[in-house]
């Protein structure tokens, strides 16, 4: 199984370069943040204590919105043009493709969110003291996202309006990380805790869909093939 | 039994045998029910009579659990074993249980109006049946959503699995959690907390309804299984004689 991390980088690398040359995009999640954060924002008003309340269910809702957005069509257009075929003909295991569209998927989406994430909780009031702390927290969220999008992508890939169905099919899944993630925030904003019971539920929660999604997702990408 | 009923036309049989059996039942233990839970029954003495909502309240909650277990147990059965009849009957299951979900839901909103004073409260009981409610949608969503029917029960058997964790998280929210849903009084460690004279008119109700999901899957299987062999007969048929008049004047009647 030597070809196992050629096959990985070549996907990784392949993805990433398709997502950052001109015109490929790779921002409109990120832009998608920043306007559902906007929009959240001029909803609520410009009240200091009520956009401080709402600070952290916005925060979170929009990362969990971005990643799904970003990821919705993400094996799409490799099944329609037959790469999947031909990738899954070709291996033993689709993970490692797998695994480079996930990287790939950090790398694009993922880590410029972590970039911006401080700043949302600035504009919402959120004392500079917690700000990076509030980040810390949504990046031990983001593997379940992660793979909880990606599941949803892999299922709905090849099916009629993907992208939307790959919404509602993460959407339940996403409840749980995203209860206590916004928990977890709140009473690191509350309590001045980090390591909150909560906290531990959703770095719990990531682990066990972790394990849980990505072979069903690599089966959902196999079993539609066939 | 389970290579028995991989042969789609002795399911069919064994469904149309058993759909009216099913359907029986389900008349007569609601019957029953109905007047063994409004009129034999006693009123609660705190509730009143509102608390007799129980007998609809907690049947279709109940199915709507055991319908998404019997999906998920089917998806796993095709899923290992590729049994042609379990995908039809996991999808025959499917909206039978959204629909006793958004009743069990409705109800639950029904009696919460007057007894908690809201209609709805954002507990993980009733937050995890929401998402029950969505997860039935997507599911059968990825059913209508793939244009080929093969490839879309593999790929919803998949769904269904993942979204059987719901399950356990919708049972034992009651007891994980401090909610104001009251917590299970039938199902738990220590034998039922509730009284027999109201326990049993629930009890037969719940053989009633479960004997109504059988029968929406015996029918809906069927239905499915027929229109899969006209589709597959309608295929593989030679052209006929269409632009030929005659052969149609000749079939007609007189």
């Amino acid at each position: 199984m030597s070809a196992s991390p050629r096959f990985l980088r070549a996907t990784f690398a392949r993805d990433f370069a398709i997502a950052t040359r001109s015109g490929g995009g790779w921002f409109y999640g990120l832009l998608f943040f920043a306007l559902f954060a906007t929009l959240s924002g001029l909803a609520i008003g410009p009240e200091r204590a009520s956009l401080a309340i709402a600070a952290p269910a916005i925060a979170w809702l929009a990362t969990a919105f971005a990643l799904q957005l970003a990821s919705a069509d993400c094996f799409e257009s490799d099944f329609r043009d037959g790469t999947l075929r031909v990738l899954a003909a070709e291996n033993e295991s689709l993970a490692p493709y797998y695994v480079g569209k996930l990287l790939s998927l950090i790398a694009t989406i993922g880590v410029p969110l972590i970039c911006v994430i401080p700043v949302v909780f600035l504009m919402f009031g959120t004392p500079a003291s917690d700000v990076s702390g509030a980040a810390a927290l949504i990046i031990i969220g983001m593997p379940a996202l992660l793979v909880i999008v990606l599941f949803a992508a892999a299922i709905a890939t090849g099916l009629r309006a993907a992208g939307l169905l790959a919404s509602l099919i993460g959407a339940p899944l996403a409840a749980a990380p995203l209860i206590f993630g916004v928990l977890s925030v709140k009473s690191l904003f509350e309590r001045g805790v980090f390591w909150s019971p909560e906290t531990m539920l959703v770095a719990a929660l990531g682990l066990f869909f972790g394990v849980l999604l990505p072979p069903f997702s690599i089966a959902a990408l196999r079993y539609g093939l066939e | 039994m389970l290579s028995y009923f991989a042969n789609p036309s002795k399911f069919e049989a064994f469904a149309r045998k058993g759909g009216p059996i099913a359907f029986g039942i389900f008349l007569i233990c609601t019957l029953v029910a109905t007047v063994g839970g409004l009129l034999l029954a006693p009123e609660d003495y705190q509730q009143g009579d509102s608390a007799r909502i129980l007998y609809i309240h907690a049947p279709t909650a109940w199915l709507s659990l055991s319908a998404y277990t019997f999906i998920a147990m089917m998806s796993l059965i095709a899923f290992i074993w590729r049994h042609p009849v379990a995908d039809v009957t996991a999808r025959a299951a499917a909206a039978p249980g959204a629909a006793f979900t958004a009743l069990a839901l409705l109800s639950g909103a029904i009696w919460g109006a007057p007894t908690w004073g809201a209609a709805w409260v954002w507990d993980a009981r009733l937050t995890s049946m929401l998402l029950l409610f969505f997860i039935y949608i997507g599911y059968i969503a990825v059913w209508a959503a793939a244009t080929d029917t093969a490839r879309a029960a593999r790929i919803a058997r998949i769904l269904a699995l993942v979204g059987f964790i719901n399950i356990p998280i919708v049972k034992f929210s009651v007891d994980w959690w401090n909610t104001l849903h009251q917590p299970a009084s039938i199902l738990r460690i220590g034998g039922p907390t509730i009284h027999p004279s109201m326990l049993w008119p629930l009890l037969v109700m719940m053989v009633g309804f479960t004997a109504l999901l059988a029968w929406f899957v015996f029918v809906g299987a069927r239905a499915d299984l027929i229109a899969q062999r006209n589709q597959r007969a309608e295929a593989s048929a030679p052209s006929r004689p269409l632009d030929n008049p005659t052969a149609i004047i000749d079939e007609s009647p007189a």
